[in-house]
């Protein structure tokens, strides 16, 4: 099993210096590019959420991102102190709707939900956890 | 992101290099929507070198699409890869969009 640990404070260039880490943690165990792109977005999404609305603070946070590859199964935990939040209770977009009536932006935790196979939340000891699960399937190895 | 522009039978055709994101999304911004607001109707945007895109990019061109939806004009999307191409099906956005394979088959769009 491979695992790696990242330590990361709560500001935006962070999600920059984190997608590198994927990218070479995804060379390192040969995952194809479609995972790649996948999780880095999904990261994106998640830790730009967490860093513009989830401390009510000026203070410095910690987040930490726990990626752990075993066979097929990436999971990837995301921790942090913030405010209680279950991205899972997001309302979906409506996709149906005209140009004119669709609201600008709301897609950026939609998009994670179709980007991985499971997603899990918990709140605990006053902290989110967020386990996000990717199959690595045969085909996207290709 | 670097944005290349240029003028090919009378059309824009703006060249996106690199990551539109929350870091970027700006750049898109001032670049496109002053072009729109000018009363440009028919907009080429070329994704052949665009390797990335977050819902924060997602949000400039589905406003740039408002208002060309507004003012009777187009934007036209070329080239896109795959995973880009996905993203776009995942959130709605393919039926908004004129989305063509090559810059020559957008700029036909645009006769």
């Amino acid at each position: 099993m491979e695992k790696k640990e990242i330590i990361l404070k709560n500001k935006l260039s962070e999600i920059r210096r984190i997608s590198e880490i994927i990218e070479k943690f995804c060379e390192n165990n040969n995952l194809p590019m479609r995972i790649l792109f996948d999780v880095n977005l999904s990261l994106d999404e998640l830790l730009t959420n967490i860093i513009h609305y989830g401390f009510g603070d000026e203070k410095e946070h910690t987040i930490i991102v726990k990626l752990s590859l075993s066979e097929n199964i990436l999971e990837i935990t995301i921790e942090d102190d913030g405010k209680a939040f279950n991205p899972l209770n997001a309302k979906p977009p409506n996709l149906d709707q005209s140009i004119e009536d669709k609201p600008i932006g709301g897609l950026g935790i939609y998009l994670v939900k179709n980007l991985m196979t499971e997603i899990n939340y918990k709140r605990l000891k006053s902290k989110n956890i967020l386990v996000l699960t990717k199959i690595v399937t045969n085909n996207l190895k290709e | 992101m670097e944005i290349k522009q240029q003028k090919r039978d009378n059309v824009s055709i703006l060249e996106l290099i690199g990551r539109l994101d929350a870091n970027t999304a700006g750049q898109l911004e001032k670049t496109l929507i002053p072009m729109i607001e000018s009363g440009e109707k028919s907009i080429i945007l070329d994704f052949s070198n665009l390797e990335y895109i977050s819902s924060a990019g997602l949000r400039i061109l589905l406003l740039a699409a408002k208002m060309q939806k507004k003012s009777q004009g187009k934007i036209i999307l070329c080239a896109m890869k795959d995973f880009i191409k996905e993203i776009f099906e995942i959130a709605g956005f393919t039926p908004i969009f004129t989305i063509c394979d090559s810059i020559e088959l957008a700029l036909k769009e645009c006769e």
